[in-house]
């Protein structure tokens, strides 16, 4: 694959797109007046094809391509963040994390992944402390599913160690899906990024960080159950703050009106889908 | 039969028998999956009432939407611009039309094409001259172009040279074509893509579902679909009246409604059934309940039966009218009309009221009777049967949307997940891996246009960069990988062993979702030597509810969608049973056909 600096990706060696092809060029731009507008379904799945295309399993490319995909729609610049990252999550291997810690309590390190890739697994981690079927003794040997559960001790899982902290709230998009209660809480630099689901709908919070109580540079907690409501961000300094109505209302515009991308960004991500793409022999 | 099984068999011991929805009226157990989903099978489906172009029809007669011709900008060589306009019951909708003179050389039915006769969009509301200009720059560029969230299907079509020239001439001298001229093709244009759901900045369906008419899968490219059919039967006259203004005539209202829409369709559909599973349970839960709600009908009337009785003939016109050059179609073809005479000398000698039973008699005639005849002609029957009832199918047809959001239950015990895998994929784990050919095909997507294409495991190159189409086998993978693990493992949650190998994730996911959608699997080895792709075309085609199945190959297919459907003038105008269409034969000279169908 041929970046637009006219270097080669590693895949490119490796055989993923054929030599001498000119991938789907995607939409044409060739009208600088024309803002490039792209429908939700087509986000999510060019997302999708392009975290395919630079070798993310299938499975965690749909669920980086939601995060990053949550983010445009919420007016958070998805494509805009994930654009210089490319090259770096192109071909990226993806380390086993490691996982300690209790049946209430878990500590996932994703070891150099990216939160796009890492995150789906941390909220999967927590979504099986919330049902109670991890193990009592370690995360690592779980395995009685029968030992009664304390759904009062609450549940939570810190998540360090990983790239691109930044998408939190896109991981709170997961979370709405699967219909849990659950705060995420990330620290970027001075800033921390506070996102809470509940009942499938979303909202945000973005202001200072507080050393004492919020999680160190580059971690990232996923808190369910009483502690949710302590944790919620009610901040009052706060340069972002997104209620649930708010958050409602930009996935209404962005299905009513499509998502205004950046043509070259979007051009990228079209070109990494198409290293999926076969040239017909003649 | 297998209706005689509990039915909680049928569905292989899963929870989904009972659907608080669609089981709202009295009927049979529902049919099996591992009957139903099977590729030979689905290759055999026809059209039924429920298809979304009887029901798009229906609705518009019901609500009596108005479509008119605002602006037909045609030059006498036939290029140009037509702008018209649906009023539906909530909103008024465009369709735009722009139609140029190609080369004839780039007419082909292939998606990779880049030249069209017609290209054409469905928009929202009436479009302004900037609106017009924007869909002039981008309309005819299809998929190289960029639609609006306010547009909601983008379409293309290439003229049947050879009847639309005909036609043209014809019509100049002020003569009609015969039947038969119309009927050895069917339609003046055919359609080669007709794309929707957020395509190239499209509307996406979640919009469409929230507001205005398009609110089930495909009625909004059905439409559109219908209102190109318009477009070309007014072209057509347009050009004979230029032509010769002093002697030009307008096609015969009865041919004009014999002329449908041709549709050139290819590998893409087999892509979307494997991806749209939940939708596809949907589709087919809804047509076997419509089925069980028919064979539970204890007693028929006269009037059912002979209506019944009615279609019964109109299904054997029409297979004298369905020919094809697909040897092993035109072979199903011959048996379906062999079958379907015997079957009417059989129980209807004398006409209605006929010899079916006089309790259960759908349930007899699908369960017993066909149990000895062709798939074919099975699934012609359970097409059939549905028509005399509209009152127990109907609203069937406003319930083909799906919820197709996928769930990971990351809490699930991997002991449990392999439990799943052996109830609802049993058909999956019986498939002999080792055979010659199991894995013969890979599914790949071309540079061209992304087209989806079939290549041979042996020979074709892009093999790396193959499409998850084959889910037996990775299903079959999956379970080994699962049941290899220690014991240890086997007991934590799944989210464990995504953990260590996320590249299952996707399988995962699928197996959890569908596991209470027992219709949602091809039942079939997709990847096999033996597979026929065109199975798959056709089992999405007639939900399309389309007719006269033409394959060219293995491989892609012709076909007609709404040949007989009532025109545009008569949705409001009354006169023809709007809903009276199925299985439309030609009219002969001395206007049979019309007595056959619909003429009230």
């Amino acid at each position: 694959m041929t970046r637009r600096d006219g270097s080669q990706t590693d895949r490119k060696q490796a055989g993923r797109t054929p030599t001498g092809s000119t991938p789907t060029d995607g939409p044409h731009t060739d009208r600088p007046d024309q803002e490039l507008r792209v429908s939700l379904n087509e986000l999510e799945t060019r997302y999708a094809r392009a975290f395919e295309g630079m070798g993310t399993p299938a499975g965690l490319a749909r669920d980086a391509a939601r995060m990053v995909a949550a983010h445009d729609v919420w007016g958070l610049g998805g494509l805009d963040a994930l654009a210089p990252r490319l090259d770096r999550l192109d071909g990226a291997a993806i380390p086993q994390p490691q996982v300690t810690g209790g049946d209430t309590e878990l500590s996932l390190d994703a070891r150099g992944a990216s939160l796009l890739h890492a995150g789906a697994m941390a909220m999967d981690l927590l979504e099986t402390l919330i049902a109670g079927t991890l193990a009592p003794d370690t995360a690592a040997a779980p395995g009685d599913p029968d030992r009664p559960h304390d759904p009062d001790a609450g549940s939570t899982v810190h998540l360090s160690g990983c790239s691109d902290v930044d998408f939190a709230a896109g991981l709170s998009a997961l979370a709405a899906e699967r219909g849990l209660t659950v705060v995420i809480r990330a620290r970027v630099g001075d800033r921390v990024i506070c996102a809470t689901a509940c009942g499938g709908e979303v909202a945000l919070v973005r202001g200072p960080a507080k050393p004492d109580s919020d999680p160190d540079d580059g971690t990232v907690d996923l808190i369910a159950g009483p502690r949710v409501a302590e944790t919620t961000s009610r901040r009052r300094q706060a340069d972002l703050r997104l209620t649930g109505n708010a958050v409602q209302a930009r996935e209404r515009d962005a299905i009513d009106q499509g998502i205004a991308v950046d043509p070259d960004n979007w051009q990228r991500v079209y070109a990494l889908g198409a290293r999926f793409l076969v040239r017909d022999e003649v | 039969m297998s209706h005689d099984l509990p039915e909680t068999r049928l569905l292989h011991g899963q929870a989904a028998g009972s659907d608080p929805v669609l089981d709202t009226v009295a009927r049979d157990p529902l049919r099996a999956p591992d009957e139903v989903m099977r590729l030979a099978r689905m290759g055999a489906f026809h059209q039924t009432r429920l298809s979304f172009v009887r029901s798009l029809v229906r609705r518009m007669a019901r609500e009596g939407w108005r479509i008119a011709c605002r602006r037909f900008d045609i030059a006498d060589d036939g290029t140009g611009e037509a702008l018209y306009t649906v009023d539906t019951s909530q909103g008024r909708y465009s369709f735009v039309t722009f139609a140029r003179d190609i080369d004839p050389e780039q007419r082909t039915d292939r998606v990779i094409a880049e030249a069209w006769d017609y290209t054409f969009a469905l928009t929202e509301g009436v479009p302004d001259a900037d609106e017009m200009d924007r869909l002039r720059a981008n309309v005819p560029l299809q998929e190289a172009g960029r639609m609006r969230a306010r547009d909601i299907v983008l379409s293309r079509a290439n003229k049947s040279v050879r009847l639309f020239e005909r036609l043209v001439d014809l019509l100049s001298q002020g003569r009609q074509p015969s039947a038969q001229e119309i009927g050895r093709v069917g339609y003046l244009i055919r359609t080669t893509a007709v794309y929707g759901n957020g395509k190239f900045g499209l509307a996406d369906f979640a919009r469409l579902q929230t507001k205005g008419p398009f609110d089930q899968p495909f009625r909004a490219q059905m439409l559109s679909v219908y209102l190109a059919r318009e477009v070309s039967l007014d072209l057509v006259e347009e050009m004979a009246r230029r032509r010769a203004p002093e002697t030009a005539t307008t096609l015969d209202p009865e041919l004009r409604r014999a002329i449908g829409v041709g549709n050139a369709t290819g590998l893409g559909m087999a892509p979307f059934i494997v991806g749209h599973p939940q939708l596809v349970h949907r589709w087919n839960r809804v047509r076997e309940t419509a089925i069980a709600r028919i064979k539970a009908v204890e007693a028929a009337t006269y009037d059912k039966r002979a209506r019944f009785a009615q279609l019964l003939e109109r299904a054997l016109h029409y297979t004298h009218d369905w020919a094809t050059g697909d040897a092993q179609q035109q072979a199903a073809i011959e048996t379906l009309r062999h079958e379907l005479a015997a079957l009417q000398a059989d129980l209807f000698p004398a006409g209605p009221p006929g010899r079916l039973p006089d309790r259960h008699p759908w349930r007899w005639l699908c369960d017993v009777r066909a149990a000895e005849l062709s798939l074919e002609t099975q699934e012609l029957l359970n097409s059939l049967i549905l028509e005399p009832y509209p009152e127990l199918v109907d609203d069937l047809a406003d319930q083909l949307g799906a919820d197709e959001t996928d769930r990971l239950d990351a809490t699930m015990p991997v002991d449990r997940l392999i439990r799943l895998i052996e109830d609802g994929y049993a058909w999956a784990l019986a498939i002999d891996a080792e055979s010659a050919g199991a894995d013969a095909f890979f599914w790949y997507r071309s540079e061209n246009k992304e087209e989806p294409r079939l290549g041979e495991r042996c020979c074709d190159p892009g093999m790396d960069r193959e499409m998850p189409i084959g889910i037996g086998l990775q299903v079959q993978r999956l379970h080994r990988a699962l049941s290899d693990l220690p014991e240890s493992e086997r007991r934590q949650p799944v989210a464990f062993f995504l953990l260590r190998r996320p590249g299952w994730r996707r399988l995962v996911r699928r197996v959890q979702t569908l596991a209470r959608q027992p219709y949602a699997e091809v039942r079939d080895n997709l990847v096999g030597g033996d597979m026929r792709a065109i199975d798959l075309l056709r089992f999405k085609l007639s939900f399309f509810g389309a007719s006269k199945f033409d394959p060219k190959s293995d491989r892609w297919t012709r076909i007609t969608l709404f040949q007989g459907a009532p025109l545009a003038e008569e949705l409001t105008r009354g006169g023809l049973d709007p809903d009276d269409w199925t299985f439309a034969s030609l009219p002969d000279d001395d206007g049979t056909a019309a007595r056959r169908q619909g003429a009230r």
